[in-house]
């Protein structure tokens, strides 16, 4: 995902309506949910957490990964220089 | 009288070992585990993090999280045993100690960087072509070699069997470039940042905003592939935490807000496609995708296919307009 508040405007759009996408008008039927339904706001709220922090746990685990593969790298020449 | 003076000698020391002894059983053993955290494990400790920070080394979250347990002896004991293996007390000792030889003190940093190997296999494994436990037990070997390096045939050695260790776990060419993750992740922060007040718990806002700021700092900051490799530590440290203290969202929940965010493309994705707009391909996507969100129970692969198939429709929607 290239920028998740790009996404986030994009659920906006089609949850809450109210926005042109793609230079058309939102169809009224976008603007409502079903009736009983939760606000539109608060499940573009939720939807935009959950993927950010499923982003962060991504991200942190790439990180764990290249953290370990460049230390790994730099223990493996300082072994190779002592040698 | 050599006997006699032989006898009293032997008398004496048994009561004095007696004496000590009882002298220690009346020392509850809680006690003498904060002693022993106090006087020799945090300082030694703190020892190998400055090493390891003058080095540029990566400083693994858990021997920061060990200085911090200094009042809490179980919590420490149960995470030192779990991070250095058993017989960790005189391990830690002695790798303190050895901190000032320069050839030693690459050993130390070689054993924690092997520890940490293996305390993040799970999630090193996502990433890598070995399993956890695959990787568990070359570091175990490793580790096990480590200490038992003393003569110069035997670093050769240990030196030949780590780097090929290291070329399975971390095949040539695997994983992200570090200056293409280095964009990501400050992208990411900048987002963690805006967002942060619907994230995470309201009482924690404020703390690990303050984290966020001084993190970006420091990576402004970095310079070469050494620092930042050190930043990733930190980094870890605090999407871990802010992990804890996030607002969880229920799968249930997730699957419905899901659901209405289909529904309401196909609507508009049809409609768009009545005005003569193309958008096929994203529609019929959108379609699939709504239909597979409309099944009942969903097993964690399942939900796992649902929630990424619609993260990656979201990117090719959010692209047009990003390019804008």
């Amino acid at each position: 995902m290239k920028n998740l508040f790009i996404t986030a405007g994009i659920l906006a759009i089609i949850l809450i309506g109210g926005a042109t996408f793609f230079s058309v008008q939102l169809p009224d039927s976008m603007t409502n949910l079903s009736p009983g339904s939760v606000q539109p706001e608060a499940q573009t709220q939720r939807l935009t957490s959950f993927f950010l922090l499923r982003k962060i746990e991504d991200m942190r685990d790439q990180a764990v990964y290249l953290q370990h593969r460049e230390e790994g790298r730099k223990v493996l020449n300082l072994l190779s220089v002592e040698q | 009288m050599h006997r006699t003076i032989l006898v009293i000698g032997f008398g004496l020391l048994i009561f004095g070992t007696n004496l000590s002894a009882q002298e220690l059983q009346e020392i509850p053993p809680e006690d003498l585990r904060h002693e022993f955290i106090e006087s020799s494990a945090v300082p030694a400790i703190e020892a190998i993090i400055s090493s390891l920070e003058s080095q540029n080394a990566p400083v693994p979250p858990e021997l920061l999280e060990l200085t911090e347990l200094e009042d809490d002896a179980d919590t420490f004991y149960a995470l030192a045993e779990k991070y250095f293996g058993l017989g960790w007390q005189e391990r830690l000792s002695s790798d303190a100690a050895s901190l000032q030889d320069p050839d030693e003190a690459l050993m130390v940093r070689t054993r924690l960087y092997l520890s940490s190997l293996k305390a993040n296999s799970d999630r090193i494994a996502k990433e890598s072509p070995l399993t956890a436990s695959e990787i568990e037990a070359l570091t175990d070997n490793l580790m096990r070699f480590s200490r038992h390096v003393a003569l110069e045939k035997d670093r050769t050695k240990f030196f030949t069997e780590f780097e090929s260790v290291y070329e399975k776990i971390f095949p040539e060419g695997e994983g992200a470039d570090l200056s293409d993750f280095r964009n990501s992740v400050a992208l990411l922060l900048s987002d963690t940042a805006d967002a942060i007040g619907i994230l995470v718990k309201e009482k924690k806002v404020e703390k690990l905003t303050h984290e966020l700021v001084d993190l970006q700092s420091r990576l402004n900051f970095v310079d070469g592939s050494q620092q930042l490799t050190a930043w990733l530590a930190l980094f870890d440290s605090f999407a871990g935490k802010f992990l804890t203290y996030a607002v969880p969202t229920e799968r249930v929940t997730v699957i419905k807000d899901i659901r209405a965010l289909l529904s309401n493309l196909v609507t508009y994705l049809s409609s768009l496609k009545e005005e003569g707009v193309n958008g096929e391909d994203l529609l019929t996507e959108s379609e699939e995708l709504l239909s597979l969100a409309e099944e009942n129970v969903f097993d964690d692969e399942e939900f796992e296919e649902l929630v990424s198939s619609t993260e990656e429709l979201l990117t090719k929607i959010s692209e047009p307009v990003a390019s804008q």
